[in-house]
C-alpha cells in the first residue's frame, strides 16, 4: 500500500463528504457511513494499481474532513498518474476522474448552500481565478482547468477520454449537488453482470 | 423472511368488552397468529407503545406494515405520518385494513378524504366478497366468493383515487356494494386496502382472510431495495454526442448575491 495513494484516497474522500453536506470536524470513517460516499470509496479503490481499500484508509479515517483536503492539487497527483496508465491499457476511469471532479468542485471555494470552503492550496489562486473568469461556459472553464499543467500533466489532459469525462463528472455535480450526483455514479458505475437471485429465492418461500 | 409490523390502535380492546369477547387477544394478537403459520418476521406494535408504536428503526426495518386503526386515527403525530409516508415511498409495503380507510397516513398516500359510506347493524349483515382477479397474487388460493355471515357495511361512493388494480368487491345484505380491494403504487411502495375486519366480528378468524392478507403481504413485499430512487436527476451531458448540452450552472443563491454585492462595491469605488 503506498501511502500517496491513501492519502489521495482521503482527500478526494474528503471533498466528498465536505460537499455532500458533512461538517468539517467529522472524522472520515464516521463520513463513510454514508452508504453512496462507501460506494465511491469502494468503487475508487477497484480502480487505484495500489488499492487503498477501506481499512486501510485507518489513519487517515480518524482525522477530520477539514484536516484532509489541503494541498490537494499535490496530493491528486498519485491518482491521475494511476488514471494514466490505467488509459493507456484501455481501462475505466470513471472513479478517477469522479474523484479528480470532486477536487475541482472543492476548488472553487464554496459549498451547496454557497458558504465558503476554506482553499488551502498552492494553485487555489490559479483554481479560482479560473472558476469566476470561465463560468459562464462549462467548456471553456473545463479548458482552463485542463490547461493548469502543473494539475494536469500534460499527456494526460490532452486524452480525450480523460477530458471528457472528467468534464462529465464535474458537470454531474455541479448539476445535481454532492449527495446526489454520488448516488448517481454509483448507479451508473454499478456492476450490473453479476447473477444473483437470491432475495427472489427468499420471497416465494414466503408462502405457506 | 420478510418482516412485518402489524400496528394496531388496541384500544377498543382495552375499552369495549364486546370487542374483548371477540378478540381476548386483541386484534394485532389475532392477525399475528393467524398469520405465524405463514412464516413472516412479525412484530405487533400499537398506539400506546413508545413512539405510538413506530420507533425509528421498526420504520426502518419494516418490510410490510399491516394498519388497523378505528377511533384514534388523529392522536398520531403528524412527523411521524411524514416518516411512514416517506418510508412508503422508498418501497415499505402497506396493508390498511377496514376502518384504516380514515388513517392519517391512507389519506395522506390516497391524496382524498376516503371517506365512504356506513351501517353498523345490530348483529351486523352478510358480505360476500366476490374475487375479481383469480389469478393475482393477492388471490392465489382463494374461493370465486366468499361469506361472512357477519360484517359491517361499508358501501360506495368510497373516495379514492382510481385504484391499480380491484381485487375484490363486497355486496352487502342490504344491497350496498363497494371495492374491499384495491391496489395502490405510491413511490416505490405498494398499498393494498382491504375492507372486511370490524372490530366486533370474527373476521380475523377466516381463513380465506388471512389467506388474503398472507398473499397481500407477499404482493407488497418489495423483494429488493436497490435502483435507482433519486430525486430529481440533473442529466446535463446528453447521451447522443452533439446534442445540445447544458453549459451554464447557476450558483447558490447565498454566492450569487454575495459576488454581486462584491461587484457592486467595486464599481463603487
Amino acid at each position: 500500500m503506498q501511502t500517496e495513494h491513501q492519502s489521495a484516497a482521503a482527500l478526494v474522500l474528503s471533498c466528498a463528504a465536505l460537499l455532500s453536506g458533512q461538517h468539517h470536524s467529522t472524522a472520515l470513517q464516521t463520513a463513510l457511513a454514508y452508504p453512496a460516499l462507501a460506494d465511491f470509496a469502494r468503487g475508487l479503490s477497484t480502480e487505484m494499481v495500489k488499492a487503498p481499500a477501506l481499512p486501510a484508509l485507518k489513519e487517515q479515517g480518524a482525522q477530520p474532513l477539514g484536516a484532509l483536503v489541503s494541498d490537494g492539487s499535490a496530493r491528486l497527483q498519485p491518482l491521475l498518474s494511476v488514471a494514466a496508465a490505467r488509459l493507456a491499457q484501455g481501462q475505466s476511469i470513471e472513479y478517477l476522474c469522479f474523484a479528480s471532479a470532486c477536487w475541482l468542485r472543492y476548488s472553487m471555494g464554496f459549498d451547496g448552500k454557497g458558504d465558503t470552503l476554506s482553499v488551502e492550496d498552492v494553485l487555489a489562486d490559479v483554481l479560482m481565478q479560473n472558476r469566476v473568469e470561465r463560468w459562464d461556459h462549462i467548456d471553456d472553464m473545463m479548458a482552463g482547468y485542463l490547461a493548469i499543467d502543473a494539475l494536469f500533466p500534460a499527456t494526460l489532459s490532452a486524452q480525450p477520454a480523460f477530458a471528457d469525462r472528467l468534464s462529465y463528472w464535474l458537470c454531474v455535480i455541479l448539476a445535481n449537488g454532492m449527495g446526489t450526483a454520488l448516488q448517481i455514479l454509483a448507479i451508473e458505475c454499478r456492476d450490473y453482470s453479476a447473477r444473483d437471485f437470491s432475495t427472489f429465492a427468499t420471497h416465494k418461500g414466503t408462502r405457506a | 423472511m420478510i418482516k412485518v409490523t402489524v400496528w394496531n390502535e388496541c384500544r377498543h380492546e382495552k375499552e369495549d368488552a364486546d370487542v374483548q369477547e371477540v378478540y381476548p387477544e386483541t386484534i394485532g394478537g389475532c392477525i399475528v397468529d393467524n398469520l405465524k403459520p405463514y412464516g413472516f418476521d412479525l412484530t405487533l406494535s400499537t398506539l400506546d407503545d413508545p413512539q405510538q408504536g413506530w420507533p425509528d428503526a421498526l420504520i426502518e426495518s419494516t418490510e410490510v406494515a399491516i394498519w388497523w386503526g378505528h377511533r384514534y386515527h388523529d392522536e398520531l403525530s403528524d412527523a411521524l405520518i411524514d416518516k411512514l409516508q416517506a418510508r412508503v415511498l422508498a418501497g415499505m409495503g402497506l396493508i390498511v385494513l377496514h376502518s384504516g380507510h380514515h388513517a392519517k397516513l391512507f389519506k395522506r398516500l390516497m391524496g382524498t378524504s376516503c371517506n365512504l359510506s356506513w351501517r353498523e347493524a345490530e348483529g351486523g349483515e352478510r358480505e360476500r366478497v366476490w374475487c375479481l382477479k383469480p389469478s393475482h397474487p393477492i388471490a392465489y388460493n382463494i374461493p370465486p366468493y366468499l361469506e361472512l355471515p357477519q360484517s359491517e357495511m361499508y358501501g360506495e361512493p368510497f373516495d379514492i383515487p382510481e385504484p391499480d388494480e380491484l381485487i375484490f368487491n363486497s355486496w352487502y345484505q342490504g344491497g350496498e356494494v363497494l371495492r374491499s380491494g384495491c391496489t395502490f403504487q405510491r413511490g416505490r411502495g405498494r398499498i393494498f386496502f382491504f375492507a372486511p375486519g370490524h372490530e366486533t366480528f370474527p373476521i380475523y378468524r377466516n381463513e380465506h382472510i388471512m389467506q388474503i392478507l398472507a398473499n397481500a403481504i407477499a404482493w407488497a413485499h418489495q423483494p429488493h431495495q436497490s435502483g435507482w430512487n433519486l430525486g430529481n436527476w440533473g442529466r446535463p451531458i446528453p447521451l447522443e454526442a452533439g446534442a445540445p448540452k447544458q453549459t451554464y450552472y447557476k450558483k447558490p443563491r447565498k454566492l450569487m448575491l454575495a459576488e454581486k454585492a462584491e461587484k457592486a462595491a467595486k464599481a463603487k469605488k
